[in-house]
């Protein structure tokens, strides 16, 4: 086992305190091949090394895409061998069967299908498990990582200031979300403050910002409110069952269609999981980018999230156009 | 345009070096005069402002624009006032101006209000040099260019350096409404002369402001548009640049020529510097700008401006310099409006202020402020070195300088604290002086009426209210031209030249990036973490937040400026 704090490996696996005083979590061989250095480079990774705060959906995320990678490195690596021992083995048969026999080897092709086969029906880590190991995390290390988002804690109103007009400029827009912890996830990383918007949650946390918001709309009944929901029947619910009627309200919220078409979310599988995702499975940075962009532009996140995807694809046809180019100039 | 320069002591050829290092400034030759123990010499422009004087050993030089001297600046009473009342005739003086004046031994330098002009002095073997702009002090073969580290830190928090220190040790920025004297081979500490967020708050109504701003705007306007001489607008399609655009055409009372800036892939200030234009009536140009042109006037606007460029709008300004010098002679913009009427960054920073739960230390304001700079101040740890860091102050370098303006007690509403570190940083060091060289790398002179002396202390004078008000910004600006402006124009929030970071960072301009913040380079110089930079470099649009891309963007503009000034290969 490797110590994430000085990352010195351990001679015996059993240890359980590394020679510079740090004391081991996970046990090594444990169900999930988790280590204390994989947990740690897996917060790392969820939280940009320390650049934003995150939920456990995305830390979940991260663990897929993490596993997912890995799976694909071991494929390719699979691939390779078999690649190789089919090349010997076409050889060897051919030289000493002839064609018959070499034609029979390639039926030794099943091994790279089952491979890929094997590969496509693997499901993404139990995220039951993961709440465990983030437990398990947390009782050790008496709390657990800073930058994870466990609970709501905005639950109290700021101290007072000596100035009085901090709160008599208003807001440009309203964003309410549907669950507590996206309003900790998005203040705590400072998107409020860049979108110019007051947050706060469907069941009116924090109290004391709905209050605020209460009499901002009061005072102007146009100001624009958005609506970020979860990418379930729950959360769009949201748009039909709100005390919000004949305000401007924008419904930001996603829907479970849109999340499966994001490649990058491939790893989690979500066709197979009833088609509902919690918004926040989403990273951080895509979330605050592409919720900004359609606060900006006026438009909904699926029309950027299109945008995104057909720019991306025009990019890599753009690549791969330079690429033949290139090629045929180089031939010719 | 035009300039003045000079130094403790005499030397022809150290005259000759400062003037060529300036002469983009002006009609060369400088003229030149001495007092018993300094040198001062002007560059004239193409107007007939600005001059230099001498009599009985007393020289004053100025640099800019006296609006009481509506067609040449009158030397002859700047020099009688100098005689009647010391120093303290600069409380007399409007306008657009640096000043220097030699007597005996001491050298003094002012710096006008607001900063619409600005003025380098540096110390070099015990002789005090001065210029317009910070090459005319490096014009000097032996200054030393070493980098102040806390320079770094600050420029990579604020987007650029705030306060009278530079990028560079023993080289200083005169801060507006400022004097600074040089005596005995001493330089004492700049003295301030003008206190707008010191004035009393007045009651009237809403009416009377309006009309006030109106009346001061057009003064402002008038007082700087020349009597002759072409004058074309810079649109960026936001309120200040519409508002100066309509004000312009009203007092000319003819067309005058307009650009904006197009990118390729993103179409946002295109519709509203469009309409602007339409409906106020100005020949208006769309300037599709390109990654690769961009990239080729990046190197260039980092010399013009002689200092690292943090707000990417500089480069636009350059490009649109470039087309618009070849038909006027002056440009009107907008820049310093968000500042002085509750633009630019205002609510981010009270916002941070309404949630509980955040932990708030003694510095929690300097530190909100900060993180609301478009800057990497989060990011400082993990960018630069140990080695680095454990040579300056952080406290001081970054928070510290904010403290004066959120004291308790200093003014009694938060905006106006906010309103004066805005004016007084960002406008005086950065945005004015950076257009005012952008611009004048051209030959033309920048005028920015909105960051007026009479304006800027009517925007301390007025309820903050009529800055920002349920959520909308410049309010003020919004009502005395609701009348004159489409309405897109009024009700849109701020938008100016923005810039495409996430698309150019990330496509066009990402082998530039990786070009000049290879790992070599950057372990060279020992100031980044080289770790860290890769990994900003390697970040995909799904793992980058547009403050990262601010933050390439930063290192990779200092890298060049550092390239340049210490004579390094790019």
């Amino acid at each position: 086992m490797k110590c994430p704090e000085c990352g010195v490996k351990q001679k015996k696996d059993g240890e359980l305190r590394c020679c510079c005083g740090y004391q081991f979590i996970f046990h090594a061989g444990n169900a999930q091949g988790m280590t204390d250095a994989r947990f740690f480079n897996l917060l790392r990774r969820a939280g940009g090394n320390g650049r934003f705060y995150f939920t456990f959906p995305q830390l979940y995320s991260t663990w897929c895409r993490q596993d997912a990678g890995e799976r694909n490195f071991l494929l390719r690596k699979r691939l390779a061998a078999a690649g190789v021992l089919l090349f010997t083995l076409f050889i060897s048969c051919f030289f000493l069967f002839g064609w018959i026999g070499g034609l029979l080897s390639l039926i030794l092709l099943v091994l790279p299908w089952l491979l890929i086969r094997q590969y496509r029906r693997q499901r993404p880590p139990d995220s039951g498990m993961l709440k465990k190991l983030v437990k398990q995390w947390q009782a050790g290390h008496g709390g657990g990582d800073e930058m994870l988002l466990l609970g709501p804690s905005l639950h109290e109103p700021p101290p007072g200031f000596p100035e009085k007009d901090l709160f008599d400029y208003g807001v440009e827009r309203i964003i309410i979300v549907e669950r507590p912890l996206l309003v900790d996830l998005l203040v705590r990383n400072g998107f409020h403050a860049e979108q110019n918007a007051l947050v706060f949650s469907r069941d009116g946390y924090p109290a004391y910002i709905v209050q605020r918001a209460r009499k901002i709309l009061k005072e102007k009944p146009s100001l624009p409110v958005y609506l970020l929901h979860d990418a379930s029947e729950a959360g769009m619910a949201m748009s039909r069952k709100n005390k919000l009627s004949g305000r401007t309200v924008i419904d930001l919220g996603i829907r479970p269609e849109h999340l499966e078409k994001m490649y990058f979310l491939d790893a989690l599988q979500l066709r197979r999981k009833g088609r509902k995702a919690p918004l926040d499975i989403l990273p951080y940075p895509v979330l605050a980018t592409i919720c900004g962009e359609a606060i900006r532009e006026k438009s909904t996140l699926l029309e950027v999230l299109e945008r995104w995807d057909a720019d991306r694809v025009q990019k890599s046809f753009f690549v791969m156009q330079r690429d033949k180019i290139g090629k045929k100039s180089t031939r010719g | 345009m035009g300039a003045i320069f000079g130094f403790s002591g005499w030397s022809g050829k150290k005259n000759r070096a400062m003037g060529e290092a300036l002469s983009h400034r002006g009609n060369p030759p400088a003229r030149t005069h001495a007092s018993i123990r300094s040198t001062a010499c002007w560059l004239p422009s193409c107007s007939n402002h600005g001059g230099i004087i001498e009599h009985r050993g007393q020289v004053v030089a100025l640099a800019g624009h006296l609006f009481t001297d509506q067609k040449k600046t009158h030397m002859a009473s700047l020099l009688r006032g100098y005689r009647d009342k010391g120093l303290g005739f600069i409380q007399d003086l409007r306008g657009r101006y640096v000043l220097a004046v030699l007597d005996e031994d001491r050298i003094h330098l002012a710096r006008d209000p607001a900063g619409l002009r600005t003025i380098y002095y540096g110390l070099y073997n015990d002789r005090f040099i001065f210029a317009v702009e910070p090459e005319g002090v490096l014009a000097w073969s032996g200054f030393a260019r070493n980098l102040r580290p806390a320079a770094v830190a600050q420029y990579l928090a604020y987007g650029f350096v705030p306060g009278a220190e530079t990028m560079l040790e023993n080289l200083w920025e005169l801060p507006a409404g400022h004097t600074v004297t040089f005596a005995r081979g001493k330089v004492e500490p700049p003295r301030r002369f003008f206190f707008p967020e010191q004035v009393d708050k007045e009651e009237r109504s809403e009416q009377e402001w309006k009309t006030e701003f109106v009346s001061l705007h057009g003064q402002a306007l008038a007082d700087q548009l020349p009597a002759h001489g072409s004058v074309g607008l810079f649109l960026s399609g936001g309120l200040a640049s519409a508002a100066i655009g309509t004000e312009a055409i009203r007092q000319r009372g003819k067309k005058i020529p307009s650009w904006s800036i197009r990118f390729n892939d993103d179409q946002r200030g295109l519709d509203h510097a469009g309409a602007v234009a339409e409906h106020i009536g100005t020949d208006h140009r769309e300037i599709l700008i390109q990654p690769k042109d961009f990239l080729k006037s990046l190197g260039e606007t980092v010399s013009a401006a002689g200092e690292p460029v943090g707000d990417p709008s500089s480069v636009l300004m350059y490009m649109l310099s470039a087309i618009a010098a070849k038909e006027v002679e002056y440009v009107l913009n907008g820049a310093g409006g968000s500042l002085v009427f509750g633009g630019t960054h205002m609510l981010p920073v009270l916002l941070r202020h309404w949630y509980g739960g955040i932990e708030q230390g003694p510095f929690f304001r300097e530190q909100v402020y900060l993180s609301s700079c478009c800057g990497a101040y989060d990011e400082l740890n993990a960018l630069l070195t140990p080695e680095w860091r454990s040579l300056y102050n952080s406290h001081e370098a970054l928070e510290g300088l904010l403290t004066p303006f959120f004291q308790a007690g200093r003014t009694e509403n938060f905006l106006d604290m906010l309103s004066a570190a805005n004016i007084r940083l960002k406008g005086g060091h950065m945005q004015l002086p950076l257009t005012e060289r952008i611009t004048g790398a051209y030959g033309m002179s920048s005028l920015s009426p909105l960051f007026d002396q009479r304006l800027i202390d009517m925007s301390f004078r007025m309820p903050p209210a009529l800055k920002i008000s349920r959520g909308i910004e410049k309010r003020i600006i919004r009502q005395a031209y609701s009348k004159s402006l489409p309405e897109n124009i009024i009700e849109q929030s701020k938008s100016g030249i923005g810039f495409p970071y996430h698309f150019w960072l990330r496509s066009e301009c990402k082998k530039y990036a990786r070009k000049i913040l290879s790992r070599r380079a950057i372990k060279r110089t020992g100031i980044f973490n080289p770790d860290r930079v890769e990994e900003l470099l390697a970040l995909t649009p799904e793992q980058a937040l547009p403050r990262h891309e601010r933050t390439l963007w930063l290192l990779m503009t200092f890298e060049l400026w550092r390239r340049k000034v210490l004579n390094e290969k790019l």
